[in-house]
Parts: C-alpha cells; structure tokens; sequence
C-alpha cells in the first residue's frame, strides 16, 4: 500500500469512528510548516486534516495521559509498545482506547535520512491494534552490534566519550519531558537540592542522564523521541539501546511486547538470578 | 582538596549493620574512609542514591544486606540483586569502574568477614583512585 493509500484508508476509519461515536477524539498527525506535527480532531469535519508519511516521527502515547476520554490513536510500533507499557503500569485503560495499527519501516528526518533508531528496530508491526492498515512488514533480528564501537573502547576512553556527550547538556528536559514513559507528577529530577539549575554542574548532568536511563531499565521502548528532542544532539539513543541490551542479555525480557509481561526489575527469580 | 578516598556503605538493619557492630565490639580495625548510612533493608537504596553518593563526591558504594533467602523481610534483597546487577552495566558503560559499585550479603554474625570486605574495597578504590564527575581533567 502506498504512503496515499494509507493517508486515506486512515481517514475513512477515523469517520466512521466519530460517525458511530466510538471516539471522543482523535490522536494523529497534521501538516505544518516543516514536515508534520501532532494533532487533536475533536469532530468529523476536522478529519481531513490528518496526513500519514514517513516523516510521521513523534511518539503519539505522550498525549494520552491528557485525556480522560475515549481516544483514538495512530500507533506504529514504537508507539503501541508505550501504549503497551503505560497500560502495564496502569496510566490508561485498554477499554477507553482505539488503536489503528500502521506497519512502519523507519521514519525520517527532514533531511530525508533514517533515523538511527528505526536501524535497529524490532517492533515493527502492530501486536494489539484494533484495526491495521496497510501490509505487515519484515521484522528484522535483534541485533546490538551498534554498541560495539562504545563498548570496546578502553573503560577510560568510554568515560571521556560519555563525558564529552554529557557536558554539553543544557539541562532543558526535553528528554524527560517527549518521553512517554516519564509520566511521573512529581519527578525527582525537579528536585532542586538534587539537581542546581544554578549552577550546572558537570556531576549534575551525569547524575540527570544515568538516574533517568536506570528508571527506565526494562521500560524503555526505543521509540528514540529522546534523540531526537535533544537540542544538543546528545547520543542518547546509544545510552538507551545498552539498557535495553542489557535487560535482554541479563532478563530475557523486552518491553512494550505483552500486556502480561512484568518488568524483571519489580520482580525476582531465585533460581535464574544466582548468576548476577 | 581532600586526600583520602570516601566510601559511602548502606547498610540494612538486621545484618549487616549488626555485622559492623559486631566489627566494632570486637575490636577489629578497619579502614575509617567508610561513612555508613543505616536503612531498613537493602531493596529500601533506590539506585538514585548510589548515583547521589557518586555525584556528592563518594569514590565508592557498599551497598549491604541479609544473606539471600535470610532478608529480614523475606525477600528485599533478591530485588536489590536485580537493581543493582543493572546499575553496576550502565555505569561501566560510561566509564565508571564497576567496582566502585560493591553489593554483598553480610549476616549479623559476620564482623570478621565485614571488615576484610572494607579492606578489599578501600585498597580496590585506592588502586583506581578518585572519582570526580564535578571537574574532568583528562583529554
């Protein structure tokens, strides 16, 4: 099916949905200036506005702890993985949601490359949409060979790397806040006697990044909307993947897969943790 | 600047903190660069506060509890084991030494074996030197 195909096959459904009153609104994409951005349709004359691309790049579950209604979405993989994990964790119900799957092969930037996520990807199809538009693609083998140039630097080398990555950060909380598994109200990271906006220590933007990458082991779902966010271009897909390698290689576990699914991280196994 | 090496231990109540005590009212010596913090349990230290004791200038972090199966509260430090397995890969990943990072089961009858523990670290985080994430000075 072609990108066209999609975009109108999208916009049939989404009707019928406000036509049969299945939905209170809408969760999707629009055009703007440059490429696409979220939008709310709140009425059926409104559907036209909704576009389906390959520029299609920001993770739509952000947007559902906003609505105490029931929400239609346009998920790709990425997206129905957090949707996954925000029902896991009990943020939304599964009864108040219509998810309209899209089999997605990588999004791109702008500049019209892949992302670097979407490479390594190996949540393509929808699993628990209602409804899937458009054919199912390949999944491709998990792989984490991308982490090998970090990985095989000498500890040192490492430790000036991540550094050279951390000191640029400014500290703004894009990451935190595009990520749509940091939910929290009240968040830890807003604490100013943990973190001095003040004075932005270098210790303080390490201590940022690796309490966020430890609270999102076994929950992070590789949507790379933290990358992406960044306005410094901090390589943090790359410190993401590595938690989620390592909750693979030390759990067996990927998130954002089944509903039943616990996080290895709130629960134990005597028996097969005797290795750790 | 300061000369000696510090090292943060959280220590859970029912063992380990009574294995240090025992230490003490036996008289047996350690190395004094431990600062002990005692808590409930061991699955009570959230990895944030390993991550706060590194950031706060602690070159090392002992975190502490029951042997496993002999937790206080059945089974705190079989979660301990899991958080703490994950956090000592991401540290390694960027570049800070896992062994800054030390997890052990230490019963309340153990003080001889707590204080060969203190010693093997200090010395380890003695070897690797001071952790400075507030100034890097390296190229």
């Amino acid at each position: 099916m072609k990108e066209i195909e999609i975009e109108n096959e999208l916009r049939r459904v989404v009707r019928r949905l406000f036509l049969e009153k299945r939905i209170d609104i809408f969760i999707g994409f629009e055009d703007s200036l440059n490429g696409v951005r979220p939008c709310f349709i709140k009425s059926v004359d409104e559907v036209d506005r909704l576009v389906w691309n390959k520029f299609c790049k920001n993770n739509l579950a952000l947007y559902l702890l906003r609505f105490d209604c029931r929400v239609g979405i346009v998920a790709k993989g990425c997206d129905e993985g957090a949707i996954i994990e925000l029902i896991k964790e009990n943020q939304i119900s599964r009864e108040n949601l219509y998810i309209i799957g899209i089999p997605c092969n990588g999004i791109y930037s702008e500049d019209n490359k892949i992302y670097s996520v979407c490479k390594t990807c190996t949540r393509r199809n929808p699993l628990i949409a209602d409804i899937i538009i458009g054919e199912l693609v390949d999944e491709k083998d998990m792989t984490f060979d991308d982490l090998k140039e970090i990985e095989d630097m000498p500890i040192k080398d490492r430790f000036r790397f991540w550094i050279r990555e951390f000191e640029n950060c400014i500290l703004c909380y894009a990451c935190r806040n595009i990520c749509p598994l940091c939910y929290c109200n009240e968040c830890y990271l807003d604490r100013r006697d943990l973190i001095d906006l003040r004075e932005r220590n270098l210790s303080d933007k390490i201590f940022f990044h690796l309490s966020r990458a430890i609270h999102l082991a076994g929950r992070c779902i590789e949507c790379g909307e933290c990358e992406r966010a960044c306005p410094m271009n901090i390589k943090l897909g790359k410190l993401f993947r590595k938690i989620s390698k390592e909750v693979w290689e030390l759990f067996e576990y990927k998130p954002g897969i089944g509903i039943e699914d616990k996080n290895p991280l709130i629960t134990f196994d005597p028996k097969r943790d005797e290795e750790l | 600047m300061r000369e000696d090496i510090r090292i943060v231990g959280f220590l859970c109540n029912w063992c380990s903190y009574a294995g240090a005590d025992l230490a003490g009212v036996s008289r047996l010596e350690y190395p004094a660069n431990l600062r002990i913090i005692r808590v409930m349990c061991s699955s009570r230290v959230d990895p944030i506060f390993v991550l706060k004791a590194f950031k706060e200038g602690a070159d090392g972090v002992l975190v502490a509890g029951c042997r496993l199966g002999e937790c206080h509260y059945i089974e705190g430090n079989f979660y301990t084991r899991r958080r703490f397995s994950m956090l000592k890969r991401i540290l390694e990943y960027v570049g800070i030494e896992k062994e800054r990072l030390r997890v052990e089961w230490i019963s309340s009858s153990e003080g001889e074996r707590f204080r060969s523990i203190i010693e093997e670290m200090t010395s380890e985080i003695k070897k690797l030197g001071k952790l400075n994430l507030d100034k890097y000075e390296g190229n």
